[in-house]
């Protein structure tokens, strides 16, 4: 035999036991999870499952582990109008949601989901609006929050206000869709009921009748999108102020600026969005499952990931971001503060039962 | 030792030819690109006007997934990440979204579409879709803005100069201090000697303007609204958001019918306006554009170049911005991973380039990321920031109210049927060809417009009067079913007397219009010439309501060069009569009224 033909009879041995090991290695399927996640949080998770699937990480010391992503938004998982939106046989393994309320609201709708993680990153309600109107607002010393705004809402027009013309135009994420939404209905409601516990029944007719100048100042709820920056950047006749999610107000600041000089204040009783992590528990799920669950919330939860948090805009789980972070130290110039009291005044949100009293008025009423 | 290197670097790109990744691989191919065998596909129809960036946008969307990158993020595709692949058609908004609307509730009807996407000019289609279908078809709150295009009213650099100048001399106010709406536009109107009163010398007595049809046209529809929003105003009403109270209130239809006084004649679609405004402000002094209609024509994109620049008008009563939606149609031919690539190719759409090519089309940017920038300069006439004063989008079903009242404000016509039935018209088959679209033109016509019937060879008869159609309209069927040809041609003298007649009738406060139906080949004896018709016809043009002379040439020997001249003579075009695109063709004569 050829010395070439021996070379050749063992590359062809080696060849078939590197691609026979590496078929095996191929054919061991990771174990795949899927996490569902609110849009205001999306882009920090996804970026954090691609590094996470990236690290290779090892359940049990051997199998490896696949995170998907979906974006859902809280209400589409627990809403009365949308039940069985997730199953027994088709429902994510993880659930970040933007509140922990949610948890709360879909345990009573019987979705089993169990938080694992109090909260991962936060971020919360703030309000923006174009100077030249919000300091039509606050010519008396008033705060820019939600007495002066109905104030302005019941006026109707600018001119009415000592301004210029046209109309006071407001805007919100729509509440019956996005949990950035309705935390400004229960914003609203702390404030008009004076309190932070909206759980002894404090959705009432009066406080109906005075949110609704604020309802009627909003253009058109089905065009804001759900991003509410990004609308008022592009829309600087349609919308004088608004409220929303922090972290959308930082990534969106160039958009507004452009508009005009801007103001940010955060309203005196802070709806704080938690993104906590709860895992689906039910008797089907594996132990694999709920590891690989839990591994994915701690893995959030580390340095490297809280520091990518701060930089989509997010605030930490613990904390407040450094003042070197440069979405909020830039937002300073404009009311945003690096560290603003969110751990006293935090708004606790009402049963289950108001909630959906209170997104029926909304749905009737706008 | 050269050969077993050799034979070994082989094996090695052999094996590595056998990694059995997903690299997509095509399997049939549209616009060069190729379909990856595993694409999800999925289809969209967009407003006209997207036309401009959407083809390139699709091609190099397709050609990234082909390539086997996400063409969102630049990445390569994922393990397990399917690529999809799309495909776009332009349709009007309005007549995609009742194809749409029909999909659901008349599927056996001729217009019936079903796409993944429908792209339409402005939000409110979505919204109309929704209440006529009864059902949630589209998720508003999820369909994202693509493009911004404020409605304008795209107006001669010197009329709203005039206007202005007036105003603040009036009003003693300083120039930059005075807004301009629907008001300042009637004024113009009601003033007795018209635009010369606003500073326009030798100006028209009268005020020429021109929209689209708000049945097919996003322009129109929300020009239509907009116009009931001035009226209402300018009927005492205060609030913010119109609704059926100030629709349904006939002083603010008065209102309305005032201002459609001012239209000169309509038409289905913006492309046609683009050409006729360009002409210059003798023929239209407005027209309602979408504002990068506008930048279109200043950029000279029109064939006939514009005489002075256009610039937009942003009504001080307020306007609207069309968002150009992604709206992903909620239905039972769309499936959940179509759905999600539909958000892709949304996600794609809104990227800073794709963006940035859609801004150089004369389109406000969605993201704002992109930092507006040309063609929003001053010289082509647009605002350069975005604090013109919008409107709130009334309730879908007071859109569709007022969509409703359009047949009972728009301006009313008097058409008169001018049918060549001479000899050369029994050539062939043309005069049946006219028997039919005459009649096929009829089926679509408003029963308060006033239709009369006259034909000619050798001299001129009236063969039906005019009169409402409702009144006259069986008469009208049965003597066009039993013209018969005969004789000679006399073209010329015809349209000079029926010009002639309608001129002599009272300038009332209807479009006065001619359709001619001939083969245009004049063998006429007494005298009259191509110049003494189109002379008839420009005679009127000062008038309140100048009489427009449509022609439609029958026949491949027709005589082209003298339709044209007529047509010229009051700015229309010569539609042909080839019965094969006879429907089309009364679909743009039929949006004139």
């Amino acid at each position: 035999m050829k010395r070439g033909t021996i070379v050749l009879i063992i590359f062809a041995i080696i060849a078939a036991g590197v691609v026979g090991v590496s078929l095996f290695l191929q054919n061991q399927p990771p174990l795949e999870i899927t996490v569902a996640v609110d849009p205001l949080a999306e882009d920090w998770i996804r970026e954090s499952a691609d590094a996470f699937n990236a690290s290779d990480t090892l359940i049990n010391g051997t199998r490896r582990v696949q995170v998907n992503v979906i974006s859902t938004s809280d209400l589409d998982v627990w809403q009365n109008t949308r039940t069985n939106f997730w199953t027994a046989e088709n429902h994510p393994e993880l659930w970040i949601p933007a509140s922990s309320a949610s948890v709360t609201y879909a345990a009573r709708a019987n979705i089993p989901f169990n938080v694992v993680t109090e909260s991962t990153a936060r971020t919360p309600l703030l309000w923006g609006g174009y100077a030249n109107r919000v300091d039509l607002l606050t010519a008396d010393g008033e705060a820019f929050d939600w007495s002066q705004v109905v104030m302005a809402a019941e006026t109707e027009s600018w001119q009415a206000l000592g301004g210029g013309n046209g109309f006071v135009n407001l805007a919100f994420l729509l509440p019956d869709r996005t949990m950035g939404g309705l935390g400004v209905l229960l914003s609203a409601s702390a404030a008009y009921n004076d309190t932070v516990n909206l759980s002894g029944g404090v959705i009432s007719r009066d406080f109906y009748d005075w949110l609704t100048p604020v309802i009627d100042s909003v253009q058109n709820f089905n065009t804001i999108g759900n991003d509410i920056a990004q609308f008022m950047a592009r829309n600087r006749a349609s919308v004088d102020i608004a409220i929303g999610p922090e972290v959308q107000w930082l990534n969106g600041l160039d958009g507004i600026t452009r508009n005009g000089e801007v103001r940010f204040s955060y309203p005196e009783y802070a709806f704080v969005f938690d993104f906590p992590v709860a895992q689906w528990e039910d008797p089907a799920t594996t132990s694999e499952e709920l590891s690989a669950g839990q591994a994915f919330a701690n893995y959030l939860l580390d340095d490297a990931r809280q520091t990518r948090a701060i930089a989509h805009g997010l605030r930490p789980a613990v904390g407040a971001p450094p003042v070197t972070a440069s979405l909020f130290s830039t937002a300073e110039a404009y009311g945003v503060l690096i560290d603003p009291p969110l751990d006293t005044n935090v708004i606790q949100p009402p049963s289950a039962t108001d909630i959906q009293s209170l997104i029926q008025w909304f749905t009737t009423t706008q | 030792m050269k050969r077993l290197f050799i034979l070994f670097t082989v094996m090695v790109l052999a094996l590595a030819a056998c990694d059995s990744g997903e690299s997509p691989s095509g399997v049939a191919s549209t616009n060069g690109v190729s379909i990856p065998s595993n694409a999800i596909q999925i289809d969209i129809v967009y407003a006209p006007e997207s036309d401009l960036y959407m083809p390139q946008t699709i091609e190099e969307f397709n050609r990234a997934y082909a390539n086997g990158t996400n063409p969102v993020t630049g990445a390569e595709l994922a393990s397990g990440e399917r690529p999809i692949y799309v495909t776009g058609v332009t349709g009007s908004s309005g007549t995609v979204m009742q194809g749409i609307v029909n999909a659901f509730i008349a599927p056996n009807n001729s217009n019936v579409v079903r796409p993944v996407i429908f792209q339409p000019s402005v939000s409110h289609w979505l919204a109309l879709a929704n209440f006529q279908s009864g059902r949630q078809v589209f998720d508003l709150s999820d369909a994202r803005a693509t493009a911004l295009a404020p409605v304008v009213m795209a107006i001669w650099e010197s009329r709203l100069n005039g206007i202005r100048e007036t105003v603040a001399e009036r009003d003693g106010i300083p120039l930059d201090q005075v807004e301009i709406g629907w008001e300042e536009l009637l004024e113009v109107l009601n003033s007795p000697n018209g635009w010369q009163d606003f500073g326009i010398p030798n100006g028209r007595r009268t005020v020429y303007y021109g929209h689209t049809d708000p049945f097919i046209s996003s322009t129109a529809l929300s020009t239509l609204i907009a116009e009931f929003y001035a009226a209402s105003r300018a009927n005492g009403f205060t609030g913010r958001e119109i609704g059926l109270d100030q629709v349904n209130d006939e002083a603010v239809q008065d209102g309305v019918r005032d201002i459609e006084q001012l239209i000169r004649h309509y038409s289905s679609r913006t492309t046609e306006f683009k050409e006729y405004i360009a002409q210059g402000p003798d023929y239209l002094d407005f027209v309602a554009l979408e504002e990068n209609d506008l930048i279109f024509i200043n950029l000279g994109r029109t064939e006939v170049q514009p005489p002075e620049p256009l610039v937009a008008l942003y009504p001080k009563e307020g306007t609207f911005v069309h968002e150009h939606p992604m709206g992903i149609v909620n239905a039972d031919w769309v499936t959940d991973e179509q759905r999600e690539a539909a958000r892709v190719f949304t996600d794609y759409v809104l990227t800073v380039p794709v963006q940035e090519r859609i801004m150089a089309e004369g389109f406000r940017p969605a993201n704002p990321a992109v930092t507006l920038g040309f063609p929003f300069v001053a010289q082509n006439g647009v605002a350069l920031d975005n604090s013109f004063l919008t409107l709130d989008v009334p309730t879908p079903d007071v859109i569709a109210s007022i969509q409703q009242s359009w047949s009972f404000v728009k301006k009313q016509a008097d058409i008169w049927l001018l049918i060549d039935v001479s000899g050369s018209m029994g050539e062939g088959s043309k005069l049946s060809q006219a028997r039919e679209a005459a009649l096929a033109f009829l089926d679509n016509m408003e029963p308060s417009n006033r239709v009369g019937l006259a034909v000619f060879s050798e001299d001129v008869r009236i063969v039906v009067d005019l009169d409402t159609y409702e009144t006259n309209q069986q008469q009208l069927r049965l003597q066009i079913g039993s013209l018969q040809p005969e004789g000679g041609t006399e073209l010329y003298g015809a349209v000079q007397e029926i010009v002639g007649t309608v001129t002599a009738s009272e300038d009332s406060d209807r479009i006065r219009a001619v359709v001619l139906l001939s083969d245009g080949e004049d063998t006429g004896n007494e005298g009259v010439t191509l110049n003494n018709a189109t002379q008839a016809i420009s005679a009127s043009r000062d008038a309140l309501n100048p009489v427009i002379v449509i022609p439609v040439a029958y026949g491949s020997n027709a005589d082209i060069n003298a339709l044209n001249a007529i047509a010229r003579s009051s700015n229309t075009r010569v539609q042909s009569g080839d019965p094969n695109n006879i429907s089309a063709v009364l679909d743009v004569i039929s949006s004139y009224f």
